[in-house]
């Protein structure tokens, strides 16, 4: 559905993506995940014709790079950096870029107030974009990506500054979004949100892809051996094993714990595996 | 004090980082001061010439003078026309280039010029009739000015002639007085009369010369003053042409400007809150976006007119004619397009942009003439004032509001400022960065 082919880009003596392949599927909810400056958010730009790579190519859906407007079409992005025009209101924000996508006075109004509804602003339509809480704004830059039922979405960090109740509406949204048959590419930092939605995941650390697949194959292949926490007078002890069971079970029998906990491998111990640095150092 | 100390240092950092914005806090300045020096320095001698057309209604020997005196004046630009077809012709084709713009003053020469050139003392002063263009007030002094000094310097020519003259009387009255044959002093005694008064005319002449050469009017008797010029000045089109027919369109040029210059700034706003990039984003090209904020700042610089235009309504000004009121307008707010999308691409940040734009704003103000008279500026400088937007669109509305242009007088002036609008469109459009890197 998206493809970017060895795309290049470098700010003066940074680069911040460099070689980096990717080949997105129709209908697949596809995590972007990484530490700061990783590069993420450059390569959500250059997949929709923000940025000019240096180097490399991008398609859209088979319909050619994005510097094509037609190509564009099919795509709607919510941007890192919330954009909304702080004097209209939500109602109006959504009118305005249906209208950049050609819609008529009234569709436009009548997918406001379905899109208002999906993100759970409704009630607060008629209000200034200005007024809005933090989280308020992150989910109407949500909709305003969605407003032209795009077949891919990009969005950059959705659940940024968002509180549990709506991070988990936003989650589920996305998950509806594919059963609808959409693409969704989406980047963040939380590896949890990531392993309970995404089917497939690329992390990225310094402009390139350190490991890409569906995140069951990733823990498998990099995410290491499961550890079982025992808690005794003495202290805590973590001990790295394959089969926890029977770890558990020579524990209880050699002198007993007070507290065991098992511990999986997630995609957090993935990306420590692949760089020996934890996410969010 | 840390604190008062640490808002300044981040202020003057803050100022320094942003290269376009501080250049035009410190560089333009500079720029300013030197072309204003360089117009004063050419004040005079380096000046462009004043546009003047002078009909001769006199044809006399004086008034022929008088009118090379004028052409051969560094500080004026002489046409000359004949009164061939009638004096009354004459004075209204005259009039014809003032109101055109073509000319700033019309200089008739009356009839009777040359004989009170000639005899000042007895026909009275010179007369002139000066016909000027009301928008110029300042360039209508400086030509009573110039043409006062051209009139005297005529009157000293016959005074400095009246020594010749003196001169020949006295050789006269003394070969007269030397004759010792009766019959012949008797014949002769009515020209020693002549010749007498005449040097007493003469050195009384002189000495009043001498007594004040510096000053343009001369002393009669004492306490008399005469001027040696009478001027008697109209102003063309003066009985549609109140003050605030002039006054307005400066006014509803400088809200045009205002107008468009708030727009270039939108674009640089829409830039640093990121909503510009979901209009990139949309299936738009970059003409259609740049289009759609053209059509913005037309639609508020039109607003701005209508709202200006009719005020001026309030104030009793009419247009002559209301069809090409709205031509001017609409090529007025075309060309303030075309200065909007300039600036708008010329800066990414609100202050660079604001600076650039009112430095632009003010320079294209003095080259069209909206500050000081074109007059007063060096030749190189005048004609810079081509790009201009304002001095066209102050053309074209005066035209039509009281200069009673015909549409082809028109073409001239709105012709440029839709030329202005769309080099600055394209220009626009070719600069305008698409790249989302905020800077
Ligand atoms: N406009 C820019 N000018 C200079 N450098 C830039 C610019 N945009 C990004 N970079 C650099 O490119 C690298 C990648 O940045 P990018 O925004 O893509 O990271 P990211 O993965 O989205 O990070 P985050 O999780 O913090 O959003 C960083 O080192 C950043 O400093
Ligand atoms: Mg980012």
């Amino acid at each position: 559905m998206i493809a970017l082919t060895e795309v290049t880009k470098r700010f003066g003596a940074v680069t911040a993506v460099e070689a980096l392949t990717l080949k997105i599927k129709r209908g697949e909810i596809f995590g972007l995940l990484g530490p700061n400056g990783a590069g993420k958010s450059t390569t959500i730009a250059m997949a929709v014709g923000l940025l000019k790579p240096d180097s490399g190519r991008v398609d859209l859906a088979g319909k050619g790079p994005p510097t094509d407007p037609e190509a564009r079409r099919c795509v709607g992005l919510a941007p890192q950096a919330l954009a909304l025009y702080d004097e209209l209101t939500a109602t109006e924000n959504l009118g305005l870029l249906a209208s950049l996508y050609g819609m008529s006075r009234a569709e436009a109004v009548r997918r406001a107030s379905e899109l208002l509804n999906l993100v759970g602003l409704s009630e607060r339509a008629s209000a200034r974009a200005k007024t809005y809480s933090g989280g308020m704004k992150r989910r109407l830059n949500l909709a305003a990506a969605m407003v032209h039922d795009p077949d891919v979405l990009l969005l950059d960090e959705p659940t940024a500054g968002v509180d549990p109740q709506s991070r988990h509406s936003i989650l589920e949204l996305i998950r509806g979004l594919r059963d609808r048959g959409k693409t969704v590419v989406y980047t963040t930092h939380y590896m949890e949100e990531a392993q309970r939605v995404c089917d497939r995941v690329a992390i990225m650390d310094h402009g390139r892809v350190l490991a890409l697949g569906t995140v069951d194959a990733l823990l498998r292949e990099h995410g290491g051996k499961m550890t079982v926490h025992a808690t005794n007078g003495a202290g805590e002890r973590r001990v790295e094993t394959d089969d926890p069971i029977a770890e558990i079970r020579s524990l209880l029998e050699s002198g007993g714990a007070t507290e065991l906990r098992v511990e999986r491998p997630n995609l957090e111990s993935v990306f420590l595996g692949l760089t020996g640095r934890r996410l969010r150092d | 004090m840390r604190a008062v100390l640490a808002i300044a240092w981040k202020d003057v950092r803050l100022l320094r980082r942003d290269n376009a914005s501080a250049f035009f806090t410190f560089f333009f300045p500079m720029v300013y001061a030197l072309l204003f020096g360089t117009v004063m320095n050419s004040f005079g001698s380096g000046m462009g010439a004043m546009d003047i057309v002078v009909v001769d209604l006199d044809n006399t020997e004086g008034s022929a003078a008088f009118t090379e005196a004028l052409a051969n004046s560094n500080e004026l630009d002489v046409l000359t026309l004949d009164a061939d077809s009638g004096e009354e012709d004459a004075r209204a084709d005259a009039r014809d280039l003032v109101r055109r713009r073509k000319r700033v003053a019309s200089v008739v020469i009356p009839a009777g010029f040359g004989e009170r050139v000639a005899r000042p003392f007895v026909s009275g002063p010179m007369e002139l009739e000066i016909a000027l263009d009301p928008s110029r007030q300042a360039e209508g002094a400086m030509l009573q000015g110039l043409l006062m000094r051209r009139a005297f310097e005529q009157f000293q020519g016959v005074m400095r002639d009246s020594e010749t003259l003196s001169a020949m009387a006295q050789e006269g009255l003394d070969s007269i007085r030397k004759e010792t044959d009766e019959e012949k002093r008797r014949r002769l005694a009515p020209l020693e009369a002549f010749l007498g008064s005449l040097d007493t005319l003469i050195t009384a002449m002189q000495e009043m010369r001498a007594e004040q050469s510096d000053d343009p009017r001369v002393r009669i008797t004492s306490g008399e003053w005469m001027e040696p010029v009478k001027f008697t000045t109209t102003e063309i089109t003066a009985e549609k042409a109140n003050a605030y027919a002039i006054t307005f369109p400066q006014g509803i040029v400088w809200g045009a400007m205002s107008a468009s210059l708030a727009m270039a700034l939108s674009l640089v706003v829409e830039r640093r809150t990121g909503t510009l990039l979901r209009m990139q984003v949309a299936p738009l090209s970059r003409s259609t976006l740049l289009m759609g904020k053209a059509l913005a700042s037309g639609i508020i610089s039109l607003l701005v007119l209508v709202v200006l235009i009719a005020m001026a309504t309030l104030f009793g000004v009419r247009p002559s004619s209301a069809p090409l009121l709205i031509l001017a307008c609409g090529c007025t707010v075309v060309g303030f397009v075309g200065v909007m999308m300039l600036l708008s691409v010329c800066g990414k940040t609100e202050a660079a942009v604001n600076g650039i734009g009112w430095s632009t704003m003010l320079m294209l103000a003095m080259v069209g003439g909206a500050m000081m008279p074109r007059a007063f500026m060096p030749g190189w400088l005048q004609s810079l004032g081509m790009i201009s937007p304002i001095g066209w669109s102050i053309t074209a509305l005066e035209g039509a509001l009281w200069r009673d242009y015909s549409l082809a007088e028109m073409i001239g002036p709105c012709g440029a400022l839709v030329a202005i609008g769309v080099v600055g469109f394209v220009v626009g459009v070719r600069v305008f960065d698409w790249s989302a890197a905020r800077e």
